[in-house]
Formats: C-alpha cells, structure tokens, sequence
C-alpha cells in the first residue's frame, strides 16, 4: 500500500510541475493537537510527541471519507488509515514543498505560550505543490505518532480534522493566514484499530481459547 | 477599509515652553480607527506615538482583535519572508503576557510605529483604534535595498513622493506596491525629469496613472533599488 500512495503521489508530483504554485503557511494557534494515545480518552496537549501534514484539494464539493474531527479526548479515532488511503484515491492531494519537494510534516510546539501548535517551516509560507496561485483550497490536517515514523506512516495512532477553508498567496511576499484563521479546531491523535489489526487481534484470541482448552483437557 | 482620522481636538496640551525664543510645542494627541474586513488582510502602520513611548505592537494593537485568531504579519527583509504572530490576550496567555507571539512562543518585539507597517488580520469584521501623540519634527530612516513595508511618518493621507514626505525614490527604478486587499497594485517611481518636467514626478502604474495617496493608518511595500538611503522628513502641525 506504502508503494502505491509514493507512487501516485510522484506522478502528481510530475504532473503538477507545470502549474503555478500557491504559497501556504502550515501553522494554527495553541492546544491544536492533542495526545489521545498515551492514555485513549484522556487527552493532554501533545508533548512534541506527534507530526502532522495535510491533504488538500481544491474542490469545494470533495468530502472526506469520515464524518467527523477526532475529539481532542477520542478513545479512538474518528477515522482510519484505509479512509486516509481512500480520501487521497478520491483526489486529496498529499501537502508537498515544492521547494525542498518532501512531504510536508509539521510538529507540535513543546512549551511556552504556543504549546501544542503546528508548525511547520516556522510557520513561515512556502509553495504548495501543483496549488493554484489564487483563490481557496480547502484542506484536512492528518495527524500521527512520532513512534509511527516522519511521513505518512497508514498505521498507528491517528487524527483527522474536519474541512479547512485556506486562501493560498500568489507569491512569498503575499499575506497569508494560519490554518485557524480557515475554520481548523484543535483535533486528538488516537489510537485506530484497522481491519488487519482488529483480524490479527481475532486470530490472537482464537489462539488463546484453543490453547486453554488445550491445557484443560 | 475605512479609516477615519480624529486626531487634533481630543486633547490639546503644551508639551515645553521656551520663554526666550518664545517657540511652542504642542503635543496633539488623539486617535484614529481602521476598520477590518473578516478574514481580509490589511496593510496598516501605527503612526501615533503610544503613551509608553515603545510604539511595541504589543502596546499599540489589541482591543478589538479576537484572541488565538488575529494575526500580524511582519515582513522580515533580510530573509524575504513574514513572520506571523498571533494575538493572545491576557488570558489566553497567562502566565505569560497579552499580545502577539510568533510560533514558537517568542512575544513579538516589532515596532508598529510611524514609518513601519504590518499585515493585520482578524476573522471576524471589527475596528482597531490606535492612539496617541502625533508625531511631529525631524524624522530619519533607513531605506535599504529591497523590499520592506513602509508608512508616512504621520497620520495624513498625501502622495509619498512629496516634499513633505520626501521619500528617497530611485528614479525608473522603485516599485510601489498598494495593497487592495486581495493583491498588490505596483508602481514605478518616476523623478521630474524622467517624468516630463518639473511638477510631473511621481508614481505611475504600467498606464501612466499617478498611485492614489496611501490612506490614515495605511502602510505600504517599496522596492528599493540602487544603494542604501537615508529617508528623512519632517512635520508641525
């Protein structure tokens, strides 16, 4: 599956270098992401202890495979990482620098004032991959464990948000706002129990009743 | 963007008296209001003198503004690019101080003062009042080459290549750029001579349409070419 999202995000990669770019600031306000996966359900202010990046498109009418944010104290998350696989088939874009041409991860603020606010690039604008230089994009923040690893992982904890409605700048020297400024509200990063865990955790229970009964008789 | 000067007649108070030369300074103090379009950037300058004497944008900017949402974007020319601080009041940033603080928590120590502008914007639509003592005499600034934001040392609406503001424009060279709101409308700075004649200096667009006069409390971007300038100024009122 990893293969397949490289994949297609290096053929947009390809195909968008013909367009022009819009620049973007990936940042918000405090207590934006919250750790609900130390301890599921009771959220505390993420400790440096997640990444996050964001899909977006520029589509008004897209909607996203899940219904809802993941609550700041989740016991689970509100979406999985097959609905993040699907959403990004259906035409969400994976954020890309399209200077340094990485994906774009940002991290929570550790202290002060800003605890637990995004940040990427020190919150200053970059240009967004294949983005239009004008108008709005409307975006989703995907947030994940550091334990999962430094891009996308599609595995372990995870928080989704709800639609972002953000007005890209023409150029490095244009105004642009943060993801609060365009509707973001504070998300959790929760536990997600996908379909090849919840079967693996059948076939682990299946194993333990067959040997109980093994070591009764 | 409406903006309304009120300045002059709040309160009249004379600053020194010199018996001797019988010369009077008066310190005029007053204020005047910006209005904010939701979620609209707006290119303003402080242009009074705040109580405290900093001119701190911390100082300057606040009532009206919605916490954790507001931001002031200020344009570093060094790197080219803005920082962004978002305005945390008094509660939000407890024990730490209200005002604007960049991502990393740092509290902004930019000046929003006469000369200097920033990008302001608020998600909701709402007034900002600035206050405080017209700046009046000498002024001196440093025009570097590049771009940076600027504003008329005052709060007067008049066109920036007069005498009175004396801005040190390279000729065919200097871009002026006004902020609509949305983008930016640029102009090429033109001397006298390169104009036409005497009179006829001035900003004109890619039409030859003089730029309109910045408004009260407006700020605006330069590019500055050739060498580095030393812009001075002075006003009375």
């Amino acid at each position: 599956m990893k293969k397949t999202i490289a994949i297609a995000v290096a053929a947009f990669a390809v195909i968008g270098s013909s367009f022009a770019q819009g620049y973007v600031a990936f940042s918000s306000s405090k207590s934006a992401i919250w750790d609900d996966f130390t301890s599921p359900g009771v959220g505390v202010v993420a400790p440096v202890n997640t990444y996050e990046t964001f899909l977006w498109t520029t589509s008004s009418s897209l909607t996203t495979p899940w219904s809802t944010a993941t609550a700041t104290n989740a016991t689970s998350s509100s979406a999985t990482w097959s609905q993040i696989t699907t959403a990004i088939g259906n035409g969400w874009n994976v954020a890309t620098n399209n200077t340094s041409g990485n994906e774009v991860v940002g991290t929570d603020i550790a202290s002060g004032v800003t605890k637990g606010a995004i940040s990427y690039n020190g919150a200053v604008s970059f240009p967004l991959f294949a983005s239009p230089s004008s108008g709005n994009i409307y975006a989703v923040v995907v947030a994940w464990s550091t334990n999962s690893g430094s891009v996308l992982p599609f595995s372990g904890p995870l928080g989704v948000s709800s639609i972002v409605t953000y007005a890209v700048g023409a150029s490095s020297s244009s105004p642009v706002g943060t993801f609060s400024g365009g509707g973001f509200t504070p998300i959790g990063v929760a536990p997600t129990p996908e379909p090849a865990t919840i079967a693996l955790a059948g076939l682990g229970v299946s194993a333990l009743v067959a040997f109980r009964r093994r070591s009764s008789k | 963007m409406k903006k309304t000067l009120l300045v002059a007649a709040a309160t009249l108070a004379v600053g020194s008296f010199a018996s001797q030369a019988q010369v009077y300074s008066q310190n005029i103090v007053g204020y005047y209001n910006v209005s904010l379009t939701g979620n609209q950037f707006a290119l303003l300058s402080g242009q009074l003198l705040n109580s405290d004497g900093s001119n701190s944008v911390n100082n300057v900017l606040g009532s009206g503004l919605t916490s954790q949402s507001a931001l002031a974007l200020f344009w570093d020319p060094s790197s080219s690019t803005f920082t962004t601080y978002t305005y945390y009041n008094a509660a939000d940033a407890s024990p730490s101080p209200g005002g604007f603080y960049d991502i990393n928590g740092n509290l902004s120590t930019n000046l929003f003062a006469p000369g200097k502008g920033a990008f302001i914007q608020d998600p909701n639509n709402t007034t900002i009042t600035v206050v405080g003592t017209v700046p009046q005499g000498g002024s001196t600034n440093t025009v570097g080459v590049g771009f940076n934001i600027y504003s008329i040392n005052a709060p007067i609406s008049t066109n920036i290549d007069s005498g009175l503001v004396n801005f040190p424009a390279t000729s065919q060279q200097d871009q002026l750029l006004l902020w609509t709101g949305s983008s930016y409308n640029p102009y090429t700075y033109y001397n006298d001579a390169d104009a036409g004649g005497p009179g006829l200096g001035g900003w004109y667009d890619i039409n030859g349409n003089l730029a309109p006069y910045p408004t009260v409390g407006s700020a605006f971007f330069i590019e500055h070419f050739g060498s580095t300038a030393t812009w001075t100024n002075s006003f009375s009122f």
